[in-house]
């Protein structure tokens, strides 16, 4: 049996490592491909698909904020509710070591063989980590869980020297930990994903920072024993935003959402509403009933999802005329499983550049954006030390790849697929 | 001493009994209990080797293992048992005979169960190459009045979990057992201001 060590680089697109040549040295290593992520593409859903190696009709996450209903109300999940077993709690019951650290949405933190170091969006060490005891480590050598994205807009300079300490702190953190005991050690930088943000392609800060994350992260590389097994991968790509795009705003162009009250009060707002739009790109059917501002008959709604996708097919952007969306799907397309009833009704893929909001106290249908980068699905990465792989990979498929590494059995219900060639 | 117990977990195959058995030991290990798993495919191996799944059998079987729970129960161990064990008779023979002793009904719709079949096994029973199959050609019979009641397909690994050792607190087998916590009201502020500078919100 092996013993596995997956690098994450949040939000890494592969085509900018090919642009950049960043890595380079590791090229001829092993194979570096390009991945597809998940739809919606948020780190929350993709680091799910990760840890369970299930689609999010298996697992229920399906963005950093979601509904319940009966009674509605918008909350955000947490690692309790995925409804599928991870792969932490396949190692821990091989009775294997695993260490995790900084894993989205791992906050409260799971009880493993082990330890595990919550991530975005834990807020406090003490109650993020596990077991208790390790918080006083990371407390002790400054350990910060995220840089604080509201310095982007008041203070750049501030913002970016946070980038670099809690970058630097996490390296301290996984040069520690690659001397610990373990059988699989996943560790996570959030910090590409933040410099995407806010900083583009042309901007020199952002082409120092990734050259200082090569340079860490090659260092950390030749550290790495030779018979562990190396993963790197990232969960999404980025590309520049053109527009913010407000799909609240062209339901309610259409009449398909209204409100009965002043608009800034949100979701408490709405009226007679036939669908609704939740961050990014989900839409869904307003069921009588199950909304309280619902108008739609259950018998009606297969009817009215087929309506909106037409119409969302035809939506382009004025001042260029291209399609917003590179596809629209129904939910029944993208998710499988005993959950795929809480997805939303409809998934927007967005062009790329046309950044998908849902902002039901705002006017606007475009503007121009709040950001410099946004997601995108098809441009994350996945690189396999000594290894090819066979086909264009998933991010489940790298689920299914380390428990092979691990020799844990691969349960049934996984929609991760053994990728590796031969 | 330390008071332990026998913590039964009954249900069909697949439902969901070593996942939350082992998560439940490993909460009750890292707690500094001592704390013994015992599952068919260990006790299968070596303490009812040459068994088969006849219901004699099977009571043998589940007779045997409650013989070992027994002695590590009325030892200060918690025994966490994860066995299909289907037939109800044989169940609450062991319950009088350990004492200290929780069910844990692990209940999930069979539907669910063949779908996730993890070994393989509900395809092949129902190709007819397993006789004796609980959920399949063997009935199951559910507990009459077990302490705990879990549902597998409504509820995450963690809520089941929490039930167990809510129950286990209750019961004054251990000290006591507080959630995993989520956010304070504050920390739920910082926590969507966050997610709207990032516009994920």
């Amino acid at each position: 049996m092996s013993r596995v060590f997956v690098l994450t680089l949040d939000g890494v697109p592969c085509s900018l490592l090919k642009e950049l040549e960043l890595f380079r040295d590791l090229w001829g290593e092993g194979d570096l491909v390009q991945m597809d992520s998940v739809l919606p593409t948020l780190s929350s859903v993709a680091w799910t698909n990760f840890q369970t190696g299930r689609n999010p009709g298996k697992h229920g996450i399906f963005g950093f904020i979601d509904r319940k209903l009966n009674p509605f109300e918008i909350y955000i999940p947490l690692s309790r509710d995925i409804k599928s077993p991870t792969v932490y709690e396949l190692i821990s019951e091989s009775n294997l070591n695993a260490i995790s650290v900084n894993i989205p949405l791992t906050y409260p933190p799971r009880h493993i063989k082990g330890i595990m170091v919550s991530g975005f969006l834990c807020t406090d060490i003490k109650k993020g980590t596990y077991p208790p005891d390790f918080s006083e480590y990371l407390l002790k050598m400054g350990y910060i869980i995220d840089v604080d994205p509201s310095l982007a807009y008041t203070d750049k300079d501030k913002f970016l020297k946070m980038i670099y300490q809690a970058f630097e702190r996490r390296i301290d953190l996984l040069d520690y930990l690659l001397e610990e005991e373990w059988n699989l050690l996943v560790f996570h930088i959030m910090e590409t994903d933040r410099i995407q943000h806010f900083f583009g392609k042309d901007d020199l800060e952002f082409l120092e920072f990734f050259k200082v994350l090569e340079k860490k992260v090659m260092e950390i590389y030749k550290k790495t024993p030779e018979e562990v097994e190396f993963i790197m991968l990232s969960d999404h790509g980025f590309t520049e935003i053109k527009y913010d795009v407000n799909i609240s705003n062209w339901l309610e162009e259409r009449g398909y959402l209204k409100f009965k009250d002043d608009r800034s009060r949100g979701f408490n707002a709405l009226g007679e509403t036939v669908a609704y739009s939740l961050i990014p790109g989900r839409v869904y059917i307003a069921v009588r009933s199950r909304e309280p501002f619902g108008i739609v008959e259950k018998e009606n709604r297969e009817r009215i999802v087929l309506e909106l996708v037409e119409q969302l097919k035809e939506f382009r952007a004025p001042e260029t005329e291209e399609s917003v969306f590179k596809r629209v799907y129904r939910k029944e397309e993208l998710y499988t499983g005993e959950y795929t009833d809480l997805a939303p009704d409809i998934i927007l893929e967005p062009s790329y550049g046309y950044n998908l909001v849902s902002k039901l106290d705002s006017e606007w249908l475009f503007q121009r954006p709040r950001q410099k980068g946004m997601h995108t699905k098809d441009d994350a990465f996945l690189f396999l030390k000594g290894h090819r792989v066979a086909i264009r990979p998933q991010i489940e498929d790298v689920t299914t790849i380390l428990l092979h590494f691990l020799e844990i059995d691969i349960p049934k219900d996984l929609d991760g697929r053994n990728v590796l060639k031969d | 001493m330390d008071k332990a117990c026998t913590i039964w977990f009954t249900g069909l195959p697949c439902s969901g009994k070593s996942t939350i058995a082992n998560r439940v030991a490993e909460i009750l290990k890292n707690k500094g209990y001592r704390v013994e798993q015992l599952d068919g495919d260990v006790t299968r191996k070596y303490l009812s080797k040459g068994l088969g799944f006849t219901k004699e059998d099977r009571d043998e079987n589940i007779r045997r293992v409650g013989f070992v729970a027994k002695l590590l129960t009325r030892n200060g161990v918690f025994v966490t048992a994860a066995f299909v064990s289907p037939y109800r008779e044989i169940r609450d023979e062991i319950r009088k005979e350990i004492g200290n002793f929780v069910e844990v009904y692990v209940k999930c719709p069979v539907e669910v169960c063949i779908e996730r079949d993890v070994k393989g096994m509900y395809k092949k029973a129902l190709k007819g190459e397993i006789k004796n199959f609980t959920g399949i050609d063997d009935p199951y019979e559910e507990p009459l009045n077990p302490e705990v009641i879990v549902e597998t397909d409504k509820e995450t690994v963690e809520e089941s979990v929490g039930k167990v050792m809510r129950k286990l607190a209750e019961l004054g087998y251990i000290d006591e057992w507080s959630e995993p916590e989520g956010y304070s009201e504050e920390e739920e502020e910082i926590v969507k201001k966050r997610l709207e500078d990032l516009g994920y919100y």
